[in-house]
């Protein structure tokens, strides 16, 4: 049901209890106070009914028995109110001659109903501690509710000396359900929902005002005074008013599951505890106008005063093995947090461990790599670029040292030539012999190439006070090379400054600034599309123990820093944190 | 012209090298191949018992190359004139060879007329500065 239709409905509720209680002021006992009071009250309870059962056919579970039960309990009311209108407005017989009779078959037929109905309410009661600590706080209740109903309604009746043992039982029985009733909601109000507020507390709200009402009229009918003040009728009304809008509301309430986290407004916690105040401020008062308290009203407040004490002594000590709930919990969680931090480390020893191997064997493959090209060039400048200069010497000594038009000596001549050259070119690939001069030397060469070569515009910068060993220098070359390949490759035309620094101590690094135009580089450093070299440049580096950097923007250069320690070795032990 | 040949010694590590260009120097006729050897130490010994006028010095060569032999020659014969021929072409090695006292830089890989000429070139300065 949407907003508008149910505040629609209330403002009918709010009316309906205006006009009855206009009526009741204005024209107490005239007879169409009567009959109207007699007429709102079967509908109200009717209406309420078919509420509560419509309600309950939209859901399921304990909400469904729940609403199914009170308003199977509201019919029976109903129908009783129906017995009643029909004696009283219809037949016209006088209220005190109708007491009891058939209308009080169903008014107390409707309390079972309704009190089972309350009691199957989705609770949150599901530890027994929390059983018993609802028990305790219905029994503090209806200690406390006796008390007020003891003082103020029982006791008389009790005392009212009917000669009918009957009318004096079911005269007893209205307060007394009246307690039930009270002490239930209140209990279902002290476990409340809040997501369920609303429907809950206008249900708690109608069974309130009902019990009132009952209990008003058991006082009213013993003092035989009900026919001059008989404003019980305007409490049913809206009461069953409330209890129809109650299950209204429920239609639209979220569906509450059993296993929903209750959590609980804060003054719920207090109801208990303000029906036992309620009946302290009775017992003060009573004591104060009569004098003393009946014997019944003293058990009652001690018994109330022992639960009261009793439900304290469980709250101490359930708070207690609460404490040490939380403090073996604490203690567990500990546990697993040291228990969990040493298998971290672990790993992240084994981590590094797996590392330093990956380290050492890239070392041990570059090692071997180069050691192997070395020997491949030694082999090719030895044997075979020896052989091929004999053979063209041994075709000068052939046709003698005069030219000759013999076209076959010629080609053969061009041919070893041809041969010759690229064996240079793939020597000092394999093995940069001028590295022996040094890596400035080797790194100078290099630059002087590049310079003829007119592509680029290079410079060094000398600031080395220590000689690398073999392989770092190879590496660093390597590098250094790499990077001007690449410079004159994506930035032709730009000014390039190779800067070599280092020493034993600190390692040796070299940086390459180029003004060119610079590229994207990847999130990993590794190459981009058309930069392939760098890949290679990061796995030599990596595979002696140091590190490439690459900083470039589109149109601001590109930098490119290596560092390689003095003694390639692999990193062994984990950094400090 | 000078009618006595140049008196010419050949360092290097490659027997077949030795052998092809032993016999075209020996064909000059205004040369004179007095000893070939192919090693550094060999022929640094050579070079310091024959006083030779002319040494084609293999520069990429085990025990120090190229470069410790002529620093050595230059002492043992100073008189002696000093070409490198070499397969490498490298600026920086040229330039170390000329600092360690070589007079010509040839290639391998040229035309071995180049070798020839820088070998007479000697002969030339010579007696431009004798005669």
């Amino acid at each position: 049901m949407g907003r508008r239709p149910f505040l629609l409905l209330v403002a009918a509720v709010v009316v309906l209890g205006g006009v009855n209680a206009v009526m009741l002021v204005a024209a107490p006992l005239q007879r169409q106070t009567v009959v109207f009071d007699d007429y709102s009250e079967t509908l109200a309870a009717l209406l309420a009914a078919g509420a509560c059962l419509f309600t309950a056919s939209r859901w399921h579970g304990r909400s469904r028995q729940a609403w199914g039960l009170i308003g199977i309990g509201a019919a029976c009311w109903g129908l009783g109110q129906v017995a009643w209108t029909y004696q009283e407005a219809i037949l016209n017989l006088q209220p005190a001659n109708l007491f009891p009779s058939y209308p009080d078959l169903g008014y107390l037929l409707s309390v079972p109903f309704a009190i089972v109905g309350l009691l199957r309410l989705p609770g949150a009661v599901t530890t027994n501690e929390a059983r018993l600590r609802s028990l305790l706080d219905g029994l503090l209740m209806a200690g406390a509710l006796l008390f007020i109903s003891w003082d103020l309604v029982l006791g008389p009746v009790y005392a009212s000396s009917s000669t009918d043992a009957f009318a004096q039982i079911v005269g007893l029985a209205y307060p007394i359900s009246d307690i039930a009733m009270a002490t239930i909601v209140l209990l279902t109000l002290s476990r409340l929902r809040v997501g369920q507020r609303l429907p809950i507390t206008l249900l708690a709200c109608g069974v309130l005002l009902n019990a009132f009402a009952d209990s008003s009229f058991a006082y009213l009918t013993t003092v035989q005074n009900y026919n001059a003040v008989n404003f019980p009728d305007l409490g049913w009304t809206m009461g069953y008013a409330l209890i129809g809008l109650a299950a209204v509301r429920t239609l639209r309430a979220s569906a509450a599951r059993d296993d929903d986290k209750v959590r609980q407004p804060r003054w719920t916690l207090m109801l208990p505890y303000v029906t036992v105040a309620a009946a302290g401020i009775a017992a003060v008062v009573t004591e104060l106008v009569a004098g003393a308290l009946t014997r019944v009203l003293e058990w009652d407040l001690i018994l109330t005063i022992s639960v009261v004490l009793f439900r304290q002594f469980l709250f101490v000590r359930e708070t207690r093995s609460l404490n040490e709930q939380v403090a073996r919990k604490n203690d567990d969680l500990d546990l697993q947090v040291r228990e969990r931090t040493g298998a971290l480390v672990e790993s992240l020893e084994d981590l590094y461990r797996s590392n330093d191997e990956r380290t050492k064997l890239l070392l041990r493959l570059v090692t071997v790599q180069e050691q192997e090209r070395q020997h491949i060039a030694g082999v090719i400048h030895d044997d075979m670029l020896q052989s091929m200069i004999a053979a063209k010497m041994r075709m000068f000594l052939l046709h003698g040292d005069g030219d000759t038009d013999d076209a076959t000596a010629t080609s053969i001549e061009l041919s070893i030539e041809g041969a010759i050259v690229r064996m240079r070119t793939m020597l000092s690939d394999l093995h940069p012999h001028i590295l022996e001069l040094g890596l400035i030397a080797a790194v100078e060469q290099s630059i002087a190439e590049f310079n003829d070569d007119g592509r680029l515009s290079v410079v060094l910068q000398n600031e080395l006070t220590g000689d690398p060993s073999p392989i770092v220098a190879t590496t660093l070359y390597r590098i250094v090379r790499e990077g001007l390949n690449n410079a004159s490759k994506h930035a032709q035309g730009a000014t390039v400054t190779v800067r070599l620094h280092g020493d034993q101590d600190g390692g040796f690094s070299a940086r390459i600034t180029d003004d060119g135009p610079g590229f994207v580089p990847r999130g990993d450093g590794r190459s981009p599309q058309g930069h392939l070299g760098l890949s290679s440049m990061h796995e030599r580096a990596e595979a002696l123990g140091g590190w490439v950097r690459i900083d470039s923007v589109p149109g601001s250069g590109t930098v490119i820093e290596v560092w390689l320690p003095q003694k390639p070795e692999v990193i062994s032990q984990i950094p400090a944190a | 012209m000078n009618g006595t040949p140049l008196r010419v010694i050949i360092v290097d590590d490659s027997g077949e090298v030795l052998s092809a260009l032993g016999r075209i120097i020996d064909k000059q006729v205004d040369m004179e191949l007095v000893g070939v050897a192919s090693s550094v130490d060999d022929g640094v010994m050579f070079v310091r018992s024959l006083q030779p006028d002319v040494v084609v010095l293999d520069v990429n060569m085990p025990d120090g190359g190229g470069l410790r032999a002529a620093k050595e020659m230059v002492v043992a014969a100073p008189g002696a004139r000093l070409v490198a021929f070499s397969a490498f072409d490298k600026m920086l090695i040229r330039k170390a060879m000329t600092v360690a006292g070589v007079s010509a830089y040839v290639s391998k890989s040229g035309d071995i007329r180049e070798l020839l000429t820088a070998i007479r070139a000697g002969r030339d300065v010579d007696a431009l500065t004798t005669g």
